[in-house]
Order: C-alpha cells, then structure tokens, then sequence
C-alpha cells in the first residue's frame, strides 16, 4: 500500500491522468511494436509513440522484505518487488498483503491503486491467488 | 614530445565516521591540505582540482577560493556516484598525460551524519522526494539504496544459489582486516559469523552487517607526472590503467541486472591498459557498499567464476587477512568508512606504497582499484602500480 501522498510533475502527468482513470500506461512504439515503460517520453516522436494501457499484471522477478520502523516504535515487514510487465518492461512496488515469509519468485501479481490524501493514485500490486482467473 | 606518465604523489584523509560541526566543505579543504603537505608540497604547486561529493550540498568549485588557489589550468566538479573517485583520478591522468595540468588536487567529501540524527536516516532523509517517478517508488517502501541493492542481490541468489552465509563470510573477512587498521570505524569491533546472522534486517536478505557504514569525511589524492612524483616525499603510486563501463539497464524482459556489473566490461580493458593480467594483481580494492557488491565484483573482474563467487569466497583461507586474495585490506566501506569510491582509491594507495603497517601486504606490485554508482549503473576501474 502506498505510505504517503505524491505529486505530479511535468514528467509523470499523462500517466497519473491514467491512474485517477485506473489505468496503468505504458507507451507503445508504433513502428516496431514494442511496448515501453511508462517513464519513456513520448512527446519525442508523438506519431510514432503511443500511451497505452497496460493489461495489469505481471510476474515477480526478485523481491525482498523491507523493515520499516513506523511511528509506534515497532518494525514492520513489507514485501516489495521488481515485476516484469505482462508487455516486457520491469516495473519496481510494493506487493501489499503478500506474506513476507513466502518466496514470491514467479507469482503472478495485479496493479490496485491507492489515493493517499490529496495526492494522486499511486499504483501498487497485490499477489493474484494461486488458481485464480486473472481476468 | 613523449607524453608524461600520470603518478598519484600524495594521500590526504581527515578523520572519519561520526566527526560532526564540520562541513563537507570543510572536510574537503582539510584533505587538499593534508595531501598536498603529505606530497612535500605546498598549496601554490596545484594548478588542477576535481572536486566532488556525496549527497552535501556545500562542496562545489568554490573549494578554490576556499584553499587559496589561483591560476588553475583545470577545475570541475564531478558526479558519477560510486564511480566518481576513480573517474575523478582518470581525468586527472589523461590531464596529464596531454600536459593540460601538472599537479592536481582530486577531492571527495560528504557529511550526510548530522548530531542526534539516527545513522539510517542520513541517506534516506535526504532523497525522499514525493513527487513524479520516485514519488511512486518510494511510497511503494522502496525508499533507499539498501533496498534496491537487496533487489539486485535477490537475483543473483536465485540464479546462482548464493546464500546469506556467503554474504556473511565478506563481512567476517573485511572485519578481520579493519582489526588491523587503526582508522577503520570497526576497529577494536571484531565481528562473528553468528553476530552477522543475528544482526537486525535492513531489507531481507540484507542484514545490518551487509550493508556499507556511513561517514563523515573527506579524501584527496595529488595526481601528477611520474617524473615530478619521483622528486617527491613518497613513493609513487603509478596510475597504469583505467577504464569505465555504465552498462545501461534496460529495465525490461530478460535484464541481466544483479548478475552482472560494469566490472566485466572495464576490468579487462583496464588491465590492458595497464600491460597487466589478473594473475598480476596483488592487491584487490573493490567497492562494497554491500557484501553483495563485491562478491558480483570479484566474479566479474573474473578472480572467481560467474555465478560461484558465493561458495568461493567463503572458502576457508581465500578472503581475509592471509587470505589467497587481498581483497579490501583495510576493512572496505563495510568496516572501515565510507567515502564513496574514495575507499578503496585512499587503501589502494597505502598498499601500493607500502605503508599499509601490520596490515600491509607483502607484494603490492599491482594493485586493482573498482568505482560502483548509482544500482549497479556506473563502472570505474583503475590499475595502480609501484614505480618499478
């Protein structure tokens, strides 16, 4: 789950324009087909790349398990990973709920998003449960 | 005319680790100093300074004002992170060599510790920025180096089988040499297999004792001709070899991140450089801002194979005072301070010259230096030598 609240910059405004949508967008490359992470600027060539949203899962590539002192004095344990986009690009969250002490190598994870205050949704991913309809 | 080989003539180092109501600024000027006097020169020889820092805002090209200089045919400041040292080191050579400066100042400080500030929250403090990209990283909790470089870690375990255990067994060695240097932080703090195991998490699999200190300080090295090094105060310190690699991670499908690092590209090209080989170097001074990062640093300079550095390491009677390979004799930026790439350029510079004292290893011939920035994205590496 996201912890705190994040701004818009120039930079990440088409994209959280797609998370207050529910949208994930990663950009698409016209000519070649290859899809792209959501930091590529497509203004470099607008006919040429396209935002485009992205289905919303992926696959766990490495993950570790933060320890995060928190306000009360105690520790908690985050689990956080690299997941490899459905489309190719690596993509760098937390994975809320999962359980710190399971191997999350190659689980299957979807995107949530999360307001936090008056900032903008910020997207997180949670474990797809074994046996599951990802759709 | 034949072109001057470059030579490193002074070492200068202020006191390290928990110093406070000093500024990087200020630890920056001392170092100059300190190296310059070490040199048995003065101040007024330097017509070149390459200045840097970590994460201080106060270190800038101003440092001249600051020391006095006037005249100088060369002044930067330079960010490569981790790389920055030995980059740093490697423009002041080619300075050199072409005879666009005769005597330079390389310079690193930082002052990321603050009194009655926790020690975890030097680095983590100052790069929380809520906003765009790493607004989003870091409310996922993925809010510092530790936690990337665990990441990194995670694969290289996974593909390779390393374990926890041979992460350990690089912290135990390093440990073991800063018994025996009397500026390391660690020293007088010996550390245990079973205490590394036992040490808080930082980012599992990463415990405390993996992950580099934090320091105040600064480091500075003068770089001149070999010919104006010989007249000097101490032994020359040759500058042999240099190379840099910043691979460029694409962050998609099929990444070798965490298994692979700059030093594969510009270990061996620097060693040519240098007309050397592996089986040459004595003495092996890699950055290690975690375990990690030098078990990955080691494989790919090639001193161990790809993928088992891990349990080759953590052989008995390879790593550690003794050891086959001499590797981060002064306790490294694990347990000696952390001054960035300065760590292992300041070690490699006091074992090639031979006053590493009950730590200094016998033969220092050849001496292998790696830089590491950003999560594995910027290389350097550099061969130093004895004048011989």
């Amino acid at each position: 789950m996201p912890r705190f609240a994040v701004r818009r910059d120039d930079a990440t405004a088409d994209f959280f324009d797609g998370t207050a949508r529910g949208e994930f967008l990663l950009v698409k490359d016209t000519q070649t087909g290859e899809v792209l992470a959501p930091q590529f600027d497509p203004a470099v060539d607008p006919e040429r790349y396209l935002r485009v949203p992205a289905a919303g899962t992926g696959t766990v590539v490495s993950w570790v398990v933060v320890h995060q002192r928190e306000a009360d004095g105690s520790v908690s344990r985050n689990p956080v990973a690299i997941v490899e986009l459905d489309e190719g690009p690596w993509w760098w969250t937390s994975v809320t709920g999962a359980d710190p002490d399971e191997d999350l190598l190659g689980r299957r994870v979807r995107v949530a998003f999360e307001t936090v205050g008056d900032g903008e949704a910020i997207p997180y991913f949670t474990v797809i449960e074994r046996g599951a309809n990802e759709q | 005319m034949a072109q001057s080989q470059p030579a490193i003539a002074g070492l200068g180092i202020t006191a390290q680790g928990k110093v406070y109501g000093r500024t990087a600024a200020q630890f920056a000027a001392e170092a100059v100093r300190l190296a310059v006097t070490d040199a048995g020169l003065a101040l007024g020889d330097l017509d070149g300074l390459l200045v840097s820092s970590g994460l201080s805002t106060s270190v800038g090209i101003d440092l001249q004002g600051a020391l006095g200089l006037t005249d100088l045919r060369l002044l930067t400041f330079m960010q490569g992170y981790g790389s920055t040292a030995g980059q740093m080191v490697q423009y002041a050579a080619m300075a050199v060599q072409s005879g666009m400066a005769d005597t330079i100042a390389v310079v690193w400080a930082d002052d990321p510790l603050k009194e009655k500030t926790r020690t975890s929250a030097a680095y983590t403090a100052a790069r929380s920025a809520p906003k765009g990209w790493r607004g989003i990283t870091a409310s996922n909790g993925i809010a510092s180096a530790n936690t990337m470089y665990a990441l990194a870690a995670r694969r290289h375990m996974q593909k390779y089988g390393t374990t926890q255990d041979h992460f350990g067994h690089i912290a135990v060695a390093q440990r073991r040499w800063a018994q025996l240097n009397p500026i390391a932080q660690f020293y007088g703090t010996p550390l245990t297999l079973e205490e590394y195991h036992a040490s808080r998490y930082i980012a599992e699999p990463f415990h405390l004792y993996d992950c580099c200190l934090v320091s105040n300080g600064g480091v500075a090295v003068i770089v001149t001709s070999l010919d104006r090094a010989r007249a000097l105060r101490q032994p020359p310190v040759r500058i042999l070899g240099w190379a840099q690699a910043h691979p460029g991670h694409a962050g998609v499908r099929d990444d070798d991140f965490g298994l692979v690092s700059g030093a594969a590209s510009a270990g061996p090209r620097a060693l040519k450089m240098a007309g050397t080989t592996l089986d040459e170097i004595d003495v092996i001074e890699v950055y290690d801002c975690y375990t990690f990062t030098a078990l990955l640093t080691l494989e790919d300079y090639g001193f161990v194979p790809k993928g088992e550095g891990g349990p080759a390491l953590a052989e008995p009677g390879m790593l550690g005072p003794g050891g086959k390979l001499k590797v981060n004799t002064g306790g490294g930026e694990l347990s000696a301070f952390y001054m960035w790439g300065m760590t292992p350029v300041h070690e490699a510079v006091v074992q090639a010259r031979g006053q590493g004292g009950d730590r200094q290893v016998a033969k220092h011939d050849r001496v292998l230096v790696s830089g590491n920035g950003g999560v594995l994205d910027y290389h350097s590496t550099l061969v130093l030598g004895t004048d011989d």
